[in-house]
């Protein structure tokens, strides 16, 4: 019992880096970007590749291939999403999952469709103790790291200049363009911010489990399941979303491992209709 | 050139043209020219229907593959459990598509992409509950998916899906003019207003939600004994769901031509490809996708109408 | 005279704020009341509790003598009321008679082929006839006011609200929209006629309310009311000014 909630709570705080994305995302732009989880699963990749063939440090790998998601992630705006973001929603929808699909066969091109593990080998014992519960020891390195990145953000939106436009986009388009703010230019960085904690969130993912292009959509599903448990546009919500999910998932998978996707979306539905604003949210946010 | 498709008599000659193609075809096309018609009328029917609740009302439903997956194997555990012949089956998929939309109808009380969201995220559920329970024989390894015993010739089948399609294109036809139709297209442009003349749009929605999965599950009744073999595999799926949609945008969103013409041309596109560049298939999959909601979102029709 | 509309003891707030605080009124059958009042004082908070787009935090409010509580929007028009909107609400693509012609189709009284006749009807007496076919986004400012009136007209309302509908219209326009407003009077509807413009609420309204944060501040005939130094005070004298 300890176990699930331990382990859930390591694996939430990745959950809740990749979310972190696209709830900026959905609350400066709103838009939903089924393209998300190619961010991660990409990072994850080039992680792998730089560590693995290129012999980089994985320190360097990880900030390499996060950094190069954020670029990806300001190719797919001004490429692809600014060109249809006056349309229907729907149209965007199916725009980004266009997107996901080229990205993803593009990288089968270079790594293939298999699984790749990135093992770190660090100095010190393999497991720690926890109370009664053995934990493997980088695991708690990973959720350490993905702490801190997250606080990097927390600090970036709160004390910088460049956050606070961010924020001020996201609470209302109409008043920051008035108050001067570079919308445009506060969207590209947006995705670009999407794509670099992504990123670095799928690397830190490739240490812990073989990852591979098609988990992509999944990635996506996750993100937007821990917004929608956190609440629609709110990065602390999506924080405490994402241990929340990370305790649930771990658990689901645990007791019935068949039918977990199964509650997991159940669950969701539920949530949506009986609580769309999510547990901490601002309400519904985005277009339409 | 373009003009003359706006002449209705040439319009009517044009269908009854296809008509005649269409229903003779058994006689002088080739078995796998068949086949291959067979799979377009299932692809057009469902994208026709798909449209009515994504293109008309505005809800895009990313679960729609859901309603056909529960036809067909509501058509499997009907013919090889109890009994009953291809016809109730087809009634019998149509009863539960519709009776699971019935049930799903509380998310239409959201909007643009949380209704596609939790659409998708129901119809995951609902394939894992039929993968996994051992009454629907999913495909578990000591399970086998469901066996179909053989119903009915290939000029059978063919004629049974084209005379389906054609009762799904003409109840969408006559859907869309009546007041249903008017009140969807009202609430897909403005809910607000729409509820403060007087419609009831929690009705006309499930209405069309409704309607657009009764045909899903109707066709996937058809397709069982089709395909002799069924399993979450092949009826399950977001690829079903996914291609309704992408059919219904290429053809033209929001039209009832839309589906017919976005489902002929990217059937033809995709023997193409197939053919010539099997391993790039996805990728040129998406690059279509791209290259329509960038240039020409609203589809291939929008080439015929006047501007 | 019967109410047709009664406001008792309603309050509503929004977090902190008090849009709307302890209101009392009542509307006559068949009477047009003007309602005005500052940015701020409550003006479209009520409108929207009384349209149903909102909830009264306590109070109530009754229509033909039944409580209003918890209907829908489409419920409140099937029940007979039916409101204009601020903003450009006529639906895109559609003509002006494809427009009106959704009160018509969609009444609880379904009209069948008698619809689109009513149309026909609305649109006449709103003068839309000419621009009958003429999509919204051709329709000028006051074409699109006037076919909103005809749109609500066409519902069978017994009472019509209208938000500000002759805001952005010139004198002659505005004349227009308030001889349709008490052509639709005569017929037995009552309105309530919300509006920042005072003399176009002094020329058409038989009896005048005036709020101020979110209470009655005066209440009675027009020419009187915006006498009173309170009303006076409340508007700084310079709409009033504008009115003389």
């Amino acid at each position: 019992m300890e176990e699930i909630f331990l382990f859930g709570m390591l694996r939430g705080a990745i959950f809740a880096l990749a979310a972190f994305g696209f709830s900026l995302v959905l609350g400066v732009l709103g838009i939903v970007n089924f393209a998300h989880g190619v961010f991660v699963v990409i990072g994850a990749l080039v992680t792998w590749s730089l560590h693995t063939q290129f012999g980089f440090n994985i320190a360097l790998a990880s900030l390499t291939a996060a950094f190069s998601m954020g670029v990806l992630g300001v190719v797919i705006q001004k490429a692809f999403i600014m060109r249809v973001f006056k349309l229907h929603p729907l149209m965007m929808l199916v725009q980004t999952w266009g997107v996901a699909i080229v990205a993803t066969e593009l990288a089968n091109l270079i790594w293939s469709g298999s699984e790749r593990l990135v093992r770190v080998n660090f100095p010190g014992p393999a497991l720690i103790t926890l109370g009664p519960v053995f934990i493997p020891t980088w695991d708690v390195i990973v959720f350490l790291v993905s702490v801190v990145a997250a606080g990097l953000l927390i600090a970036l939106l709160q004390l910088t200049s460049l956050g606070r436009a961010i924020r001020a986009c996201r609470d209302s388009l109409d008043s920051a363009s008035l108050a001067g703010v570079n919308v445009d230019r506060v969207f590209m960085i947006t995705m670009g911010i999407c794509g670099i904690w992504s990123g670095f969130a799928g690397s830190l993912m490739v240490t812990l489990k073989p990852t591979a292009t098609y988990m992509h959509f999944q990635w996506t599903l996750d993100a937007f399941i821990v917004v929608v448990i956190g609440g629609m546009g709110s990065v602390a919500g999506a924080l405490l979303g994402g241990f929340l999910y990370g305790v649930l998932n771990f658990a689901a998978y645990f007791y019935s491992p068949n039918q977990a996707p199964a509650i997991i979306f159940a669950a969701l539905i539920l949530l949506l209709i009986v609580r769309p604003q999510g547990l901490f949210g601002l309400g519904q946010v985005g277009r339409k | 050139m373009i003009a003359i498709f706006d002449n209705s008599r040439f319009r009517m000659a044009l269908l009854a043209i296809a008509a005649i193609l269409a229903v003779s075809a058994p006689l002088y096309a080739s078995a796998y020219l068949e086949r291959v018609l067979i799979f377009v009328f299932f692809n057009i029917a469902l994208a026709t229907a798909w449209n009515v609740i994504g293109g008309v009302a505005g809800y895009p439903s990313f679960g729609h593959g859901a309603f056909f997956g529960l036809g067909a194997y509501t058509a499997a555990i009907l013919i090889v459990r109890v009994g009953v012949g291809l016809p109730l089956a087809i009634i019998g998929g149509g009863l539960v598509a519709g009776a699971f939309a019935l049930l799903f109808s509380p998310l239409l009380r959201q909007r643009g992409f949380y209704f596609a969201l939790s659409t998708l995220a129901a119809q995951f559920a609902i394939e894992t509950v039929i993968r996994t329970w051992s009454f629907t024989r999913g495909m578990k390894p000591s399970d086998q998916g469901w066996n179909l015993p053989e119903m009915g010739s290939l000029h059978y089948f063919y004629w049974l899906s084209l005379g389906l399609l054609s009762l799904c294109i003409l109840s969408v036809f006559l859907l869309l003019r009546s007041r249903v139709g008017i009140a969807l297209l009202a609430i897909h442009k403005d809910e607000v207003v729409a509820a403060s003349v007087g419609i009831p749009c929690t009705r006309y929605k499930t209405i069309a939600l409704t309607f657009s999965a009764v045909w899903p599950g109707i066709m996937g009744a058809a397709y069982a004994p089709f395909l002799v073999f069924i399993s979450t595999d092949n009826v399950f799926g977001i690829s079903i769901t996914l291609n309704m949609i992408l059919i219904t945008i290429f053809g033209g969103i929001g039209t009832l031509a839309g589906p017919i013409v976005g489902g002929l041309v990217l059937s033809l596109i995709d023997r193409i490809v197939w053919a010539n560049f099997l391993e790039y298939h996805a990728l040129i999959s998406g690059l279509i996708i791209i290259a329509v909601i960038s240039f020409r979102p609203a589809g291939l029709v929008s080439w015929f109408k006047k501007s | 005279m019967t109410a047709i509309l009664q406001l008792e003891s309603v309050s509503r707030h929004f977090g902190g704020v008090e849009a709307v605080r302890n209101l009392s009124f009542s509307v006559s059958q068949g009477e047009i009341l003007g309602l005005i009042g500052p940015n701020g004082s409550g003006k479209t908070t009520v409108f929207n509790l009384i349209s149903g787009v909102v909830e009264p935090s306590s109070g109530q409010i009754y229509f033909n003598g039944q409580p209003f509580h918890g209907r829908r929007a489409d419920q409140i028009c099937a029940a007979g009321i039916a409101r204009t909107f601020q903003t450009a609400s006529l639906l895109p693509g559609m003509t002006a008679r494809e427009n009106v012609n959704i009160a018509s189709l969609f009444r609880r009284d379904k009209l069948g082929k008698l619809a689109a006749k009513l149309t026909d009807h609305a649109l006449e007496l709103c003068g839309l006839t000419a621009c009958a076919e003429t999509t919204t986004e051709k329709l000028t400012t006051s074409e699109q006011k006037r076919v909103e009136v005809a749109r609500a007209y066409a519902t069978g309302a017994k009472l019509i609200m209208t938000d500000e509908v002759v805001a952005g219209l010139n004198a002659v326009e505005t004349d227009e929209v308030i001889d349709i407003l008490k052509t639709i009077n005569r017929e037995g509807i009552t309105l309530i006629f919300v509006e920042h413009d005072v003399r176009a609420v002094m020329r058409v309204s038989h009896r005048l309310l005036v709020l101020s944060e979110g209470a009655l501040l005066a209440e009675g005939d027009p020419a009187v009311v915006v006498g009173l130094p309170e009303v006076i005070k409340v508007y700084l004298g310079s709409r009033y000014a504008e009115a003389r």
